[in-house]
């Protein structure tokens, strides 16, 4: 499996938001009903296509449990991306938003691009927190917002790869050093099994040489 | 940090003792130092330098490998070598060696293959090698690394090269291989997790991929698609992948041990926590007053459970091998770990209503889609019985195909789950299994809703993939939302459905004229032959414009005799039956192709126009009519145009000049003189005998008898009918005067005229005739002074000259009394028979054939044939009596019989009697006169003459006409 970047992401939030059910939405494209608490971090990892670049997303999804905390904070720092949910259904979950958003800045890379999502939009009728609540939250604090459902799939595909695209603009804008792996981002491999990648190759090399 | 655990099951069986004891009795007091297993062995090394290797029936075989102690050992997974490190004498460097367990020695001890003093004299403290047997690594106390690259059962003298040294002691090692021929080496230390990529010869670049590391015997790989590389720390499990950090498990306790088996992670770790909340399964219990208890956990990592936890004392190392895992204990115990059948296990599940656990798990292990299907079912059922719907529905669609959809539908009938009920119903036409009722269902379910969109959507994806019965469809559509029925029908081509829709559900006729006028004619024949009744009752004039177009295209795609595709402007016609100017309109759109209409056409177009004609008042529109029709009949192929169904719908229309025409056309000038008088225009019949009594003299009489019946007959007119009857002796003077007496409005006026001219033809006939019987008489005078002369008075023979040669008569000759002599001898040459003359004989001849002939028609039809055929038939027959062709033949043959019997009497030369029996000669020409020349018997006659042969005939060549002596007799 050949790829121009490789972008590791991490999913942060409070337990029960719906971040397990994003990524298997996003790997697989299914949806599980029951809640199976992450106990620890699971993993999943799927190529998307950037400006039709070929791009693996490597994506940790934490636990939200706070007895995890102390596992899962180590994974923030080989994070390029960030997906911060929270459940419209439960202001709760809105409120720990400051936290999380602290923990991640604190231990994670500057540069880390966080997507503030709110999941589950798909229930309407218990909605908590107002959508505008979530936009004014993201323009204060400088994240991207978006109302996802992991369980019609309504804009969990958009959620990960406008973060790989922000990441993208970062990357051709040289605010990443691309060749720091715990920035979280890491060049393909140069001799991928196709010939055909080799200028490919090459015309990253060549991009990179202008950033 | 319990109760932030996985889901805990039983899916394993323990058998404690498995081996009977046998390993603690062969191991004793030794201490076993290293522990392998792969390909049908388990091994256990001890620090006395031996080796056991144990079969699965727990065979052992001991041999000794190192004189001082094994330290390390690894048997290769798929083949038969087994690596060890161990001493042989104390205080030098350790000793690696290979053995190949397939060939044995004498005493039945596997050979050694290799043995490589290491080039280091620090402890080693871990060692790996590859199934292929081309990579193996050495881990030294110090952080060093030796890679000895090629084939390792060979014993050479490759150095090994060195990694870079990790300045802390190697705890856990191995290779792996994502991508083929690419090799990589993990490594860990108690700090620290690195990966050595050592795919090429000369340089192994180094990944670090985190800065916590793990014990001895606390990592493990996990071969396959993703692996991973996984080491035990105190809080968690941590994953990598060659180039980055993966998942994390969370399990708590002091971890001793970490291995793979299958698809399993089993975890050996101390209970630090006293509280000791895990042990709970109950067989451990009995262990509970141990100081320190030491548990072991196995996790399926996919399904995040806990398939197994039991606490044993001192495990030493858990090694799986025959499809079972084992673990041994310091003191030399095996207990072996059975993993339960998929059936019990999904009872378990079932138990729990982990249903999607069950469903993963049996698809994990190829369960049959059958008993997949019962999963799915039970699930729903269970998510049903919940009050789950729309989840229950996700099950059962998971069924669809299998499972009796009426099942699933029974369930869900009840108005409030008509949300689920449709979503389901939906899935079943998508995967094709759906039914008719299934689709008239959907589709209420739909209305019932409301949720026209997806009706719609529903509508619109059809021809993808979802198979559903159209028609049904339509009919339910019909009901709630005809926007859509007729969305579906234009799809599908129910034309003749969305036309009905049209027009019984929107009352919109003229967009269904559109709508049709679009479709190809065989299609628009069809449909609108099924509506034309609506057509015509709401949208008559539209109707008719389209029917005009619609017909014509039949006419001028020239494809006429298809007549059952194309439209036949005959099969609209009864829809304009009430309204004949409209039909009449209608048609004469059609006039151009006129040559093509059907004769039934015609008529119903002629009698139509009749019915204009008959309604109409304006004269001058009266006489356009006429004038039509009067064209229409004459340019008309007589083919098609039924002349006697005109004549009757002209008849009850009165129309004159059509009955007129027809008669004329037909030449029944009777009829139309019988029709002129019916109307009493008498100069008309009259006009018409003109123009056609010189062909039809009947026709005269006929209006001759009419006028004598009709007292409204203008007498004016009698002169000329009476001068015709005259004229060409149509009647008898005798019948045209009794008739004329008979009436009542003739005046002696009218007649007089005809009087007398009759009375003076009389007269002169009656001269003339006279004249004749006078000749006649006379003649017969003479024929009979002749007779009397033939038979009394003696006959002088005159002839000087033979009548054959002409020369001067000479004895002998011979004399007929028809005053022909001949020479003998010419006589003998000529004569066919002895008693005629020659001379005579043909014409004799003729006259015998004649009388002979004569007698033969005895044919009546002939007669009849006659007496059709002449003007006079009473001469015709008083001829036949002349000729006694009315007697008995019997009688006549007699007669002639008589006749030839006196012949021979005349033998001697004298005049043959025949010839002056001739009948009368005014007979003959009586008969020339009346009878025509075909039937004139001696014009027959005169043909037979010509058969006669000119070769026997003397007096062809020889004599010129005047010289012929019979010239004067013709
Ligand atoms: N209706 C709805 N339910 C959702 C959605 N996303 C998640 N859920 C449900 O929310 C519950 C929690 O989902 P998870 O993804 O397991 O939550 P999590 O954020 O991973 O929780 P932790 O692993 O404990 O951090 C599950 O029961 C899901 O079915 C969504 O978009 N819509
Ligand atoms: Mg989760």
């Amino acid at each position: 499996m050949s790829y121009a970047y490789l972008f590791k992401y991490i999913i942060i939030g409070d337990t029960g938001v719906g971040k397990s059910c994003l990524l298997l939405q996003f790997t697989d494209k299914r949806f599980q009903p029951v809640h199976d608490l992450t106990i620890g971090v699971e993993f999943g990892a799927r190529l998307v296509a950037i400006e039709t670049k070929p791009i693996k997303l490597q994506i940790w999804d934490t636990a939200g449990q706070e007895a995890f905390r102390s596992i899962t904070r180590s994974y923030y720092r080989g994070a390029a991306g960030a997906l911060l949910v929270y459940d419209i259904t439960r202001r709760d979950t809105f409120n720990h938003l400051t936290t999380w958003l602290e923990d991640a800045r604190q231990h994670s890379n500057s540069n880390m691009v966080i997507m503030l999502i709110g999941n589950k939009s798909d229930l309407e009728a218990k909605r908590e927190v107002k959508k505008e609540e979530g936009e004014a939250f993201a323009r204060e604090h400088g994240l991207v917002f978006m109302e996802t459902s992991a369980k019609t799939s309504d804009n969990v595909e958009e959620a990960f790869i406008n973060t790989a695209k922000e990441i993208y603009e970062k990357i051709q804008e040289g605010v990443f050093d691309i060749n720091n792996e715990a920035n979280g981002i890491k060049i393909g491999p140069q001799h991928s099994t196709g010939n055909s990648s080799i200028p490919g190759g090459n015309n990253r090399a060549s991009g990179n040489g202008c950033c | 940090m319990s109760f932030l655990e996985w889901r805990r099951f039983n899916f394993f069986d323990i058998n404690h003792n498995a081996d009977s004891k046998k390993i603690s009795q062969i191991i004793g007091n030794s201490k076993i130092t290293s522990t392998s297993s792969g390909n049908g062995y388990l091994v256990i090394c001890d620090d006395d330098g031996l080796v056991h290797l144990i079969t699965r029936t727990f065979q052992v075989t001991t041999f000794r490998a190192y004189q001082s102690a094994v330290l390390l050992a690894t048997q290769l997974q798929y083949s038969n070598f087994l690596v060890t490190i161990g001493i042989d004498e104390p205080d030098s460097n350790a000793i690696l060696k290979v053995w190949d367990l397939e060939r044995r020695d004498r005493q039945s001890n596997p050979i050694c293959v290799r043995s490589t003093k290491l080039s280091k004299s620090e402890k080693p403290t871990t060692l790996c090698a590859t199934d292929n047997r081309l990579l193996m690594a050495v881990g030294f106390v110090d952080g060093c690394i030796a890679l000895y690259k090629g084939d390792l059962s060979r014993d050479r003298n490759s150095k090994p090269k060195m990694l870079k040294e990790l300045g802390q002691e190697i705890t856990g090692m191995a290779f792996s291989s994502v991508i083929k021929n690419q090799w990589y080496l993990f490594v860990s230390t108690a700090s620290s997790v690195q990966q050595f990529n050592v795919t090429s010869k000369d340089s192994c670049p180094m990944t670090i991929l985190d800065a916590v590391g793990c014990d001895f015997k606390c990592s493990v790989l996990v071969n396959g698609p993703d692996s991973h590389f996984m080491i035990a720390k105190e809080d968690a499990i941590y994953c990598y992948t060659v180039d980055s950090r993966g998942p994390c498990y969370v399990v708590g306790g002091k971890k001793i041990i970490l291995q793979w088996f299958r698809s399993y992670l089993i975890i050996v770790s101390k209970e630090v926590e006293k509280s000791s909340n895990t042990v709970t399964v109950s067989t451990t219990t009995k262990n509970f007053d141990e100081i320190e208890s030491v548990s072991i956990t196995i996790l399926d990592i996919q399904n995040k459970f806990i398939v197994f936890t039991v606490t044993i004392r001192e495990i030493l190392s858990v090694l799986p091998e025959w499809g079972s895992l084992y673990i041994l204990t310091t003191g030399g115990n095996l207990s072996q770990l059975i993993e339960k059948d998929l059936q019990s296990k999904l009872t378990v599940l079932f138990k729990k209503n982990l249903y999607d656990v069950a469903v993963r798990m049996a698809k994990c292990q190829q369960y049959d889609s059958q008993a997949l299907i019962d999963i799915f079912r039970q699930y729903g059922d269970h998510l049903y019985t919940k009050g789950d719907h729309s989840g229950a529905v996700e099950q059962y669609i998971k069924t669809i195909g299998k499972l009796e959809p009426s099942y699933v539908i029974k369930k869900f009938l009840d108005s409030q789950y008509i949300e689920s009920l449709t979503t389901y119903l939906h899935a079943l036409h998508k995967s094709g299994n759906a039914t008719k009722d299934h689709t008239t269902l959907l589709f209420n379910c739909y209305s019932k809703l409301n949720s026209v969109d997806k009706l719609q959507e529903f509508i619109i994806t059809k021809d993808e993939n979802i198979d559903f019965d159209v028609d049904v469809a339509i009919q339910v559509c019909r009901q709630s939302s005809p926007e859509n029925a007729l969305k579906l029908a234009e799809k599908h081509d129910r034309h003749s459905l969305y036309i009905k829709i049209l027009l019984e559900d929107r009352y919109e006729y003229t967009a269904a004229l559109e709508y049709i006028e679009k479709l190809s004619t065989e299609q628009s024949v069809q449909t609108v032959k099924q509506y034309s009744n609506v057509f015509m009752e709401n949208v008559p004039k539209e109707t008719v414009t389209f029917l005009k177009k619609l017909c014509s295209t039949s006419y001028t795609s020239g494809n006429v005799d298809l007549s059952d595709s194309s439209a036949q402007p005959e099969d609209f016609i009864y829809l304009l039956l009430d309204d004949s100017e409209c039909l009449v309109d209608f048609l004469e759109h059609f006039e151009n192709y006129l040559d093509k209409w059907s004769t039934s056409l015609l008529n119903i177009y002629i009698e139509h126009c009749l019915i204009v004609w008959k309604n109409e008042s304006n004269q001058e529109k009266r006489t356009t009519i006429e004038n039509k029709i009067i064209n229409i009949l004459q340019s008309h192929d007589i083919k098609t145009c039924d002349y006697y169904q005109v004549l009757i719908l002209a008849m009850s229309f009165d129309f004159k000049p059509a009955i007129v025409y027809i008669f004329e056309h037909n030449k029944q000038y009777t009829k139309l003189i019988h029709y002129y008088l019916s109307l009493s225009d008498y100069s008309a019949a009259i006009d018409c005998c003109r123009k056609y009594g010189p062909t039809e003299p009947m026709l005269w009489i006929l209006v001759f008898n009419t006028a004598m019946g009709d007292e409204m007959f203008p007498s004016s007119m009698l002169e000329e009918i009476l001068n015709e009857i005259e004229k060409k002796s149509l009647l008898s003077a005798h019948f045209t005067i009794t008739s004329l007496i008979k009436s009542k409005n003739v005046k002696i006026g009218h007649i007089r005229a005809y009087l007398t001219s009759l009375f003076g033809a009389e007269k002169k006939t009656f001269e003339k005739e006279k004249e004749m019987v006078n000749k006649y008489q006379k003649d017969s005078e003479n024929i009979k002074n002749t007779i009397q002369k033939l038979k009394n008075c003696a006959i002088v023979f005159q002839g000087l000259r033979c009548s054959a040669c002409n020369n001067q008569l000479e004895l002998p000759s011979v004399h007929f009394m028809c005053q022909h002599s001949y020479h003998q001898h010419c006589f003998q040459a000529f004569s066919e028979s002895d008693n005629d003359c020659p001379a005579c004989t043909p014409n004799n001849k003729k006259i015998m054939d004649v009388i002979r002939t004569q007698g033969q028609i005895k044919d009546d039809e002939a007669l009849h044939n006659q007496l059709k055929q002449t003007t006079d038939s009473f001469s015709l027959i008083s001829e036949y009596f002349g000729r006694c062709l009315f007697d008995d033949p019997s009688t006549f043959e007699n007669q002639l019989a008589k006749f030839k019997l006196s012949s021979p009497v005349l033998l001697s030369p004298k005049l043959v009697v025949p010839a002056v029996q001739t009948p009368p000669k005014l007979s003959p020409i009586l008969a020339v006169r009346t009878i025509k020349p075909s039937t004139n018997p001696f014009d027959e006659d005169d043909d037979d003459q010509m058969r006669y042969d000119d070769n026997k005939n003397p007096f062809k060549t020889d004599y010129d006409e005047t010289k012929n002596p019979f010239a004067d007799d013709m």
